[in-house]
């Protein structure tokens, strides 16, 4: 009887250690990739360091995707007064937050 | 130890007796993690990888405003900036936008002398500016969408209305296409014409400090000597893209919040009763001599053991995911998409910070929804338990 329900325990052990083994060998199989693209990244700071890159050349819809870390932060809205945003891609990128100025000690 | 262990097989034994439910529990519970990890290692992938890359940004940019609206900038300023103490270089730099009627895309034109060759798939000769033209370097999603090679010219119409006919010198690899896709860098001079911008002005001022602690201090003179200036640093880029892909992960958390919440009522069922059997098994163990603390091993140890189950099962499955497919189904929201959209490669890695934020998510309120019914049930009397 404590055999046969020791079988359990082994057959949770086995499904684990299995488990572990699969993900140890994907871990392993992504850092050898991540890896292999240091080259490239070697190379691409150089890029960005000559060229004084800013930005990363992911959303070109408009400028403010573009350069989110270079345009003005309101630039979004600046087409006509209430303008909206309308790009899809600004619709990824959040509006930058302000801290509203305190006046309440102002007459 | 030995008790532990014959707790533990029960605990898997009273799971294999009910096969289907601990399936569709196991099942639910590793999609839900296989999710959860696949989103925070995708974006934290990212982050690192904007990190990489751009650790070599210029320490300090300076901008002009002028209207609310970003101004080019007098190019003397630069002389100025540089006598700034601590201010190593403040390189004045050219560049702007030209959109590309015949593939709807946006282009960026930036004005360089030169470009790193190793960052060159093809290349013939200089950069150089000529009165038709001179030559350019393009990114490797500008030559797809245009069908252009070296030798090839890319026309622009310049601000003044004549036409700048530049023959292509190069293409970025694209192995840089994250960083390159949709530029083309012409010399100085020709992407003023095609710009519009004047001899002496620029589009920004790149300024690099000798000393690093000392942005701040160049920054806020900056800031004091020029009214009109919007100066960003490095570490304002990189806080840029953190946001972004926070953001952009925090879009997909909400896409699936409602697998989110129907494991919350998965653990929330768990966690106000138990179902009759279980509480008549309850019953037994007690009236057999099962003490309470024991009833609760039993429990936990349930729990604990659907857990790391489900827990290694969604980390296979996010890393599956990730590793093989390339993060497919999170691609479109985390990456965005553009006309000119670039094919790279970011591979995520497991990390110690990806178990973190998703163990205490989905494991402790799994556990803590098994122990509350089955103290519920332990500090009962067992006959009382046994007839209800």
């Amino acid at each position: 009887m404590t055999s046969r329900r020791c079988l359990y325990v082994r057959a949770l052990l086995v499904v684990v250690a299995f488990e572990v083994a699969v993900a140890t060998c994907l871990a392993l199989v992504g850092s050898r990739r991540a890896a292999g693209l240091d080259r490239a990244r070697i190379d691409n700071r150089r890029l960005v360091s000559e060229l004084g890159l800013a930005d990363l050349a992911l959303w070109s819809d408009a400028s403010y995707c573009r350069h989110p870390s270079l345009a003005v932060p309101y630039s979004a809205l600046a087409d006509h007064p209430s303008a909206m945003e309308h790009f899809p891609a600004g619709s990824m990128v959040p509006p930058p937050w302000f801290e509203p100025p305190d006046r309440r000690g102002e007459p | 130890m030995r008790k532990h262990l014959r707790i533990l097989d029960h605990a898997v034994a009273t799971l294999v007796q009910s096969p289907f439910k601990t399936l569709v529990v196991i099942s639910v519970y590793s999609l839900l993690v296989a999710t959860l990890a696949s989103v925070v290692l995708y974006v934290d992938a990212h982050q690192r990888e904007a990190e990489a890359l751009l650790g070599s940004a210029p320490e300090i940019v300076v901008q002009s405003i002028r209207g609310g609206r970003q101004d080019l900038v007098a190019i003397d300023r630069a002389a100025d900036i540089r006598r700034i103490p601590g201010v190593g270089e403040a390189t004045p730099r050219v560049w702007g936008y030209s959109y590309d009627p015949p593939t709807r895309a946006t282009l960026t034109v930036w004005g360089a002398d030169s470009v790193p060759r190793e960052s060159l798939e093809m290349r013939e000769g200089e950069l150089s500016a000529t009165e038709n033209g001179g030559s350019c370097i393009v990114g490797a999603g500008v030559a797809d969408a245009r069908f252009i090679g070296v030798g090839d010219r890319l026309p622009f119409r310049c601000a003044d209305g004549e036409l700048a006919a530049p023959s292509v010198a190069g293409v970025f690899t694209t192995d840089s296409a994250i960083l390159t896709n949709d530029l083309v860098v012409l010399p100085t001079a020709l992407a003023r014409r095609i710009l519009g911008v004047e001899a002496d002005l620029c589009t920004d001022i790149a300024v690099a400090v000798l000393n690093p602690s000392e942005v701040d201090t160049v920054v806020r003179k900056i800031q004091e000597r020029w009214a009109d200036a919007r100066v960003i640093s490095r570490r304002q880029i990189l806080q840029t893209y953190d946001a972004v892909f926070d953001w952009r992960g925090g879009v997909w958390i909400l896409a699936i919040a409602g697998s989110i919440a129907a494991f919350g009522i998965l653990v929330w069922d768990k966690a106000t009763g138990l179902s009759a059997e279980e509480f008549r098994g309850i019953g037994v163990l007690k009236a057999v001599g099962w003490k309470t603390t024991e009833v609760m091993e039993l429990r936990a140890a349930e729990g604990v053991v659907v857990s790391v189950v489900s827990l290694l099962t969604g980390l296979i499955g996010a890393q599956i995911h990730l590793v093989v497919f390339n993060g497919a189904v999170f691609a479109p929201v985390i990456k965005g998409w553009s006309v000119l959209y670039p094919s790279f490669d970011v591979t995520p890695r497991l990390s110690a910070y990806g178990l973190l934020v998703t163990i205490p998510l989905v494991v402790l309120p799994y556990v803590a929804a098994s122990l509350l019914p089955a103290w519920r049930a332990a500090i009962t009397d067992p006959d009382t338990v046994m007839r209800s």
